[in-house]
């Protein structure tokens, strides 16, 4: 009888999944993972023949939910070598009509490209040897931003207590981050005081992307209409709301504090824009290749 | 009663003798499973005898293992003195069989099991030449996990282990033909003092040997066998204990054939003669037992100069053995301190000379004459003046023969004939030319043959790398990514110049073997000139530092002919030898404006300097001269 009804049971879910409809996926959202302005590079060791022209066909892809600025790219090349006519373009992040590249939103669901020619002349191979293998290096440097804007709880300072509101979760809550190459991976909220009531919100800002941060900045933070009072703590300055990352650092945080009005809790925007400048390296290798010329 | 047994199965080490294939097929597991059991009994019985049994001995010396370690010895003293090499090679195919034996024998495993490994890279390495293409490699290597996996399903993964023994051979092999030897030559990598040791001194074989012989039952014996294992650790230790490993790269591999690893070796071996570091670290434990580490760098080096003011001596450059040896080591002090260089590896082929058939028996006529071939390879078509000269000698004698020189790329008529004074004549490609040397008529006997070639206004470029930085937050920041880039392996540090006759050495910057360059820097330029083959400069032409000069460095102290000089004549009667640098400079330079300050983080760059040189290549032989009856 209960092997019936369970046969039952699962004849109607299949039913029910079968034929329902499909569910609205909603719009995009594009703040979210881990994306960023990439550079395309023709692949290692093409063959180029001495005293020819250098061509070297650079793309750069908006891949990020956030517009970039004072964007830079240098080609550093051995100029024994090579002689480049521009070993550096000041304004690389601009697309085909020459506006800046735009973010990734719905209005621009496909990454923004620019075209970014470096273009110079082979000398001949001085040495006379039959070929010479040169390794040369892109630097991109840029500006950018990310916001991390979820919905917090926040007060509930009676912890076992059921206000009817929410429940500040113990802990940290981990993101896979806002579409963007710094990320808040971590956040840990926490109530303090009983007769003044604050909370305190940890953010843990990781380097997920393929360079290097070198300045971070605190722009806005913001715990629904309220000003947060924020600290960069591994700042030289820690009020001053910006860092200078070290080449190796990977990771920092930013402590922000909050005064509530009441005690009961309730759930609310937390909205914290950081501003950054990146750095990003690749690294290719040429063959350059002796032609049938008479030496000397 | 279990000894008799044992002496009744004497066929072990007769088989070893036999093919390899009659071995490996022949093999009665149940039957050696057998005699292991009555050895271990008769082993067990002895035990208690106090004094070494003649049984035992000979069993002993029958043992396969002993016979790896005596032809390890043998064989370690063969190549030391680099006498027989082909002998020395087949000799160290047989102890690789053998050793295959006497691991199985000692291990107590399936023969043929270790086999399959060492029969399959034989077949690889002779039978197929070391063909490493991807296609070959891919049938080759399917077809050897075939076989390689067919026993293991057969015992259910018991012979794994036995089979993976097989390969121990392999590494031992490889090591005792020369791979390092072809490694250090071929694969850029620098010849470090440990590496050194390990090719010349290490004797592979009996080492491998000594780890082979198995418990003997003669408590005496044993303990012998066991001493000289740790004799063995020890000699070990003391091989490596000298050198400190560097850290450096390597480039890409190709697979050499057993020829050219033998030959490398007998090039290393050739070059490196300095006492067994075994000694000097004995001697230095002894003598110096605070400071052994210096000690032994000091022994080795005294050594090394020793075995070199022997040669000189010989040669006639110095009388005293004394007086030799401080100036050779002032002089090895100097070169210290001269700029190094390495060879670039981007030469397709470089400039080169040598003589080739040599008739060493002359044809009779009215004249004797001596016939040899210059083979000149000019690869970037210089135009080169060449003069050539024969002498025979003997005794106090010198006779200077008239030379007839062809030229192939010449028609026979417009052959150059030159006289006694060897006027030059320029070739600008590669050429193979014919020398006839014409003495008189009248000479008998053995003479020395002297057969020389001056090659003229022979031209090579040296680079050199160096990063520039504008602070130290820069280097700091980027020097990982330069190095990766630029400077993966100690040769990327030093100039390189393609391997001819003579070479220019340059260094510049903090210090030496020091790539990076900070903008506030001072940069110490160092440049040599080293003889790299068996001839002599005879002239140093010019040298120029190039871009150095073109990009406005300047001299701030020091020779001001540092950037360049010409015209600049050496000691005519003094021998050079090989890798000797035979001329120095050093000054301090100026950074130009460029290298201070530029757009970007830093810059790499690569230098560019050019030697013009003149070189004599000598060729002796002995040649006998028979006088005919018919001519006399």
């Amino acid at each position: 009888m209960i092997q019936k009804k369970v046969l039952v049971l699962l004849l109607i879910c299949v039913f029910l999944v079968a034929c329902g409809t499909p569910k609205d996926q909603g719009p995009i959202n594009y703040h979210t993972g881990i994306k960023e302005l990439s550079i395309t590079m023709p692949p290692s060791s093409p063959a180029l023949y001495e005293g020819s022209d250098f061509y070297l066909p650079l793309q750069l892809s908006n891949k990020a939910a956030y517009p970039v600025k004072n964007c830079k790219m240098d080609l550093l090349i051995d100029p024994a070598f090579v002689e480049l006519y521009n070993t550096q373009s000041q304004e690389p992040c601009r697309d085909f009509s020459g506006n800046q590249m735009p973010a990734l939103d719905q209005f621009n669901p496909a990454p923004a490209i620019a075209d970014v020619p470096f273009e110079g002349k082979l000398h001949l191979l001085r040495s006379g040897a039959d070929s010479q293998d040169l390794n040369y290096r892109v630097h991109l440097t840029y500006t950018s931003s990310v916001i991390f804007d979820p919905t917090v709880c926040v007060g509930g300072l009676y912890l076992e207590v059921e206000d009817g509101g929410c429940k500040v979760p113990t802990g940290s809550l981990s993101y896979s981050g806002q579409g963007a190459p710094v990320a808040i991976s971590k956040l840990e909220a926490v109530s303090l005081g009983f007769d003044n009531p604050r909370m305190e919100f940890r953010m843990q800002v990781s380097n997920r992307g393929k360079g290097i941060i070198k300045n971070l900045r605190l722009l806005k933070s913001k715990l629904g209409n309220d000003e947060l009072n924020c600290i960069l703590p591994d700042s030289e300055d820690p009020g001053a709301k910006q860092m200078v990352f070290e080449a190796d650092k990977k990771d920092t945080t930013v402590i922000c504090l909050s005064d509530l009005r009441s005690r009961a809790s309730f759930l609310t925007p937390l909205s914290v824009e950081l501003e950054y400048d990146y750095e990003v390296t690749e690294q290719r290798t040429l063959r350059i290749q002796k032609t049938g010329r008479a030496f000397n | 009663m279990a000894e008799d047994e044992v002496d009744k199965k004497p066929g072990k080490v007769r088989r070893a003798a036999g093919s390899i294939w009659n071995w490996a097929t022949t093999y009665d597991k149940e039957r050696s499973q057998q005699q292991i059991t009555v050895v271990k009994e008769a082993m067990t019985k002895e035990r208690s005898l106090p004094k070494v049994s003649p049984e035992a001995s000979i069993r002993l010396m029958k043992s396969l293992s002993f016979m790896v370690v005596i032809g390890g010895i043998i064989q370690y003293f063969l190549r030391r003195s680099l006498a027989a090499p082909e002998f020395t090679f087949t000799l160290s195919l047989i102890l690789f069989v053998i050793s295959g034996y006497a691991l199985a024998q000692k291990l107590e495993k399936d023969r043929l099991l270790i086999l399959v490994p060492m029969l399959a890279f034989v077949l690889w390495y002779f039978v197929f030449e070391g063909n490493y293409s991807a296609s070959f490699l891919v049938r080759f290597l399917s077809i050897f996990a075939a076989v390689f996996v067919l026993p293991m399903f057969y015992t259910k993964g018991e012979s794994l282990q036995a089979q993976m023994l097989g390969f121990i051979p392999v590494i031992f092999l490889f090591l005792d033909i020369g791979m390092l030897p072809w490694l250090l030559e071929k694969v850029q990598w620098n010849i470090t003092p440990l590496l050194e040791n390990m090719v010349v001194f290490m004797p592979w074989w009996a080492l491998f040997g000594l780890y082979l012989i198995p418990e003997i039952e003669s408590p005496t014996l044993s303990n012998i066998v066991g001493l000289m294992k740790i004799a063995g650790i020890v000699y070990i230790v003391f091989v490596f204990l000298v050198p400190v490993v560097p850290n450096l790269g390597y480039e890409k591999v190709s697979s050499p054939v057993a020829a050219e690893f033998e030959q490398a070796q007998q090039r290393l071996q050739q070059s490196v003669k300095r006492e067994n570091p075994v000694w000097s670290n004995l001697k230095c434990v002894l003598s110096a037992p605070t400071d052994v580490e210096n000690c032994v760098s000091q022994q080795q080096e005294d050594s090394e100069i020793r075995n070199l003011c022997d040669e000189l001596i010989q040669q006639g450059q110095y009388s005293d053995e004394a007086v030799c040896f401080d100036a050779e080591k002032k002089r090895k002090q100097e070169e210290k301190l001269a700029a190094s260089g390495g060879v670039a590896r981007n030469f397709d082929e470089v400039t080169s000379a040598k003589f080739i058939d040599i008739q060493k028996s002359p044809s009779i006529g009215d004249k004797v004459v001596v016939s040899a071939v210059l083979d000149l390879k000019n690869p970037r078509n210089q135009e080169l003046d060449v003069q050539i000269g024969c002498t025979l000698k003997k005794g106090s004698q010198e006779i200077k023969g008239d030379t007839v020189i062809g030229l192939t790329s010449a028609p026979p008529s417009s052959h150059i004939i030159l006289g006694p004074e060897y006027p030059s004549f320029v070739v600008k490609k590669d050429e193979l030319i014919r020398v006839l040397c014409n003495f008189p008529g009248d000479l008998e006997g053995v003479y020395d043959l002297n057969l020389k070639a001056g090659i003229g206004n022979l031209q090579s470029t040296t680079t050199l790398k160096r990063a520039f930085f504008k602070d130290e937050l820069d280097l700091e920041r980027w020097q990982d990514d330069v190095k990766q880039d630029n400077f993966r392996s100690q040769a990327d540090i030093l100039s390189q110049s393609p391997e001819e006759f003579a070479r220019l050495n340059f260094e510049f910057g903090r210090a030496s073997k020091d790539p990076f360059i900070l903008s506030s820097d001072n940069a110490l330029l160092t440049v040599s000139v080293e003889n790299r083959q068996g001839g002599k400069v005879s002239k140093i032409n010019s040298f120029y530092m190039d871009t150095l000069d073109e990009n406005g460095f300047s001299v701030r102290a020091g020779n001001d002919r540092c950037l360049g000089d010409e015209n600049i004549l050496l000691p005519a009667d003094k021998a050079q030898r090989k890798t000797e640098k035979i001329y120095t400079q050093t000054c301090l330079l100026d950074l130009p404006f460029d290298y201070t300050s530029f757009e970007g983080s830093y810059k790499v760059e690569t230098f560019f300097a050019t030697l013009n040189y003149d070189y004599v290549l000598e060729e002796k032989t002995k040649v006998e001269v028979k006088l005919l009856a018919v001519f006399s």
